[in-house]
């Protein structure tokens, strides 16, 4: 069982208070009927499902019902950041002093990735 | 390699048994293979059998990280069934069930099946609908399967508590599902590949691939380079890392599953009983253990360890079913990464790169397919083409929409 800092309140809860809703930082293509199959399945079925650096997207169910992300390590379960989707995350990034080869998203960052790489 | 039977029991009995020869070797990886598998779990190690016995391709290596039997092949709940409703999934679990049925005597190696059945719960009248549906669906493909009232119910097991919060109305049976020993299955594979002259390599990690032209050339190890133009990739939990190092990506998510067994008692349930509904997830063991089945927690994790309120939510409905095991000390608990696709169906599929394949996506109940996902596998690979059952299970069914939704169909009981 996780215990995670809800960047809404600023105070440490449950997970069970939480539901973890996937990857996050996974763009949603603005005209979905004008993306191929390949792209809108790509979209919805395939995940990064790092081993290592994970970023994700929490909501809370049994209050605020507001969603947020975090950034866990899978193997050791240990949360290393909780942010509001409005903040920098490129920032909280540099600020862990996580290498940008440890990132593996399917989503915006990939193309983070591959700019500063 | 030694016939087990009455005579080599009591020739050994003589020398106190300590003289049984190894299971398996462990031989030095060579340089070139026809075909390398990479994962030496039950369902890699099946491959390899069948790749040897049924196609008589022998030149096989099976790479393992760890040890034979130390992943989710000793980490499940042990049940074997096929009352799946749709097609696709019936033709590929009853093939697998059709197989274990007789492979105690194939391999040499009592893997222990017991067909005592498996016992699905209805608490309401959807419940009871959807049953009938299933069951008409199951029935169809040929697959035994009947539908039991309260009474018959109480009769089959008699320690259940019909009226509890939520009432039993009605229950599935398949009386020729069952469970096996899961560590057998592996260690009967294991010996009889390795007989057939399959190279199975423990501690022997994969850390990437020689890929040119699109076309798979050979497999980078911690115990050197080995040249093959086949892999196939069968390591569940961890199937996305390594089709991250061949450059493509998976629909999969690897969740924590756990599972919890009780001290050892008396014979009090000699069948297998589920409940979608409430989630229960009950069998005993031949030690006399209760095999809990629990949840899977929400979040990607590759820790092996699940979280506590999972396994707070599964006791409430056994007690409620099983009012006796309230008091019962749970003895074990543990947790596997299960490797979970959108429909909760595999995937044995080609893969963007020309010589490799792959088959994941298990998730909650990979080891009931063993037997059938390592023949279809192996036959896949040998001929370059997927077999006909394993059509169904393409990647591609992610892209043209062919979605084969067990997720639904079977609910929460793998």
């Amino acid at each position: 069982m996780l215990y995670v800092r809800d960047p809404y309140l600023n105070e440490m809860r449950d997970q069970t208070e939480y539901h973890i809703r996937s990857e996050a930082h996974k763009a949603r293509p603005l005209e979905p009927s004008k993306v191929s199959d390949k792209d809108w399945g790509d979209y919805i079925f395939f995940f990064a499902n790092t081993k290592g650096i994970h970023f994700e997207r929490w909501v809370n169910f049994t209050g605020h019902r507001k969603w947020f992300n975090v950034i866990r390590n899978t193997v050791t379960d240990e949360i290393l950041a909780t942010y509001r989707p409005d903040e920098d995350v490129k920032k909280i990034i540099a600020d862990l002093g996580i290498d940008k080869k440890d990132i593996k998203v399917s989503g915006v960052l990939k193309k983070l990735k591959k700019k500063s790489s | 390699m030694t016939k087990f039977n009455i005579f080599s029991l009591i020739k050994n009995s003589l020398s106190y048994h300590e003289n049984w020869e190894q299971h398996w070797r462990s031989p030095e990886p060579k340089k070139e293979y026809d075909i390398v598998i990479v994962g030496g779990g039950g369902h890699g190690l099946a491959t390899a059998y069948y790749l040897a016995s049924e196609f008589g391709i022998t030149n096989v290596a099976v790479l393992e990280k760890g040890w034979i039997g130390g992943g989710n092949t000793g980490r499940n709940t042990t049940i074997i069934r096929s009352n799946y409703m749709w097609d696709e999934s019936a033709k590929i679990y009853e093939h697998s069930l059709k197989l274990f049925e007789g492979l105690s005597q194939e391999l040499n190696y009592n893997i222990m099946f017991s067909q005592r059945g498996v016992l699905n719960l209805a608490h309401n009248v959807h419940d009871l609908q959807e049953m009938g549906r299933r069951g008409t669906a199951i029935k169809l493909n040929g697959i035994d399967t009947t539908f039991l009232n309260p009474e018959q119910i109480k009769e089959k097991v008699p320690l259940i508590n019909l009226n509890g919060r939520y009432p039993i109305l009605g229950g599935l049976f398949q009386p020729r599902a069952g469970s096996a020993r899961h560590d057998a299955v592996a260690w009967g594979y294991a010996r009889s590949a390795d007989k057939l002259g399959v190279d199975i390599i423990q501690n022997c990690e994969v850390q990437g691939f020689d890929i040119k032209n699109g076309k798979v050339q050979g497999v980078k190890t911690t115990r050197g380079n080995i040249k093959t133009k086949k892999v196939g990739i069968v390591c569940a939990g961890h199937s996305s890392v390594i089709a991250d190092m061949a450059g493509f990506n998976l629909p999969l998510e690897t969740v924590p599953l756990q599972a919890l067994v009780s001290e050892p008692i008396k014979p009090v349930l000699d069948t297998v009983v589920m409940s979608n509904a409430v989630h229960v997830y009950l069998s005993q063991s031949d030690k006399g253990e209760l095999v809990i089945g629990a949840g899977t927690d929400e979040f990607v994790s590759y820790s092996q360890r699940g979280s506590f309120d999972v396994i707070e939510h599964i006791m409430p409905p056994i007690i409620e079913l099983f009012p006796f095991t309230s008091r019962l000390r749970q003895l074990r608990q543990w947790g596997g990464m299960t490797d979970c696709t959108t429909d909760r169906s595999p995937i044995i599929s080609k893969t963007p790169v020309d010589g490799i394949m792959i088959n994941c996506g298990w998730g909650t109940g990979g080891f009931k397919a063993t037997a059938g996902s390592g023949n279809v596998f192996a036959s896949s690979l040998a001929k370059g083409e997927m077999h006909p059952i394993a059509q169904p299970f393409s990647i591609d069914r992610h892209y043209d929409g062919y979605l084969i939704d067990e997720a639904a169909a079977a609910g929460v009981a793998h």
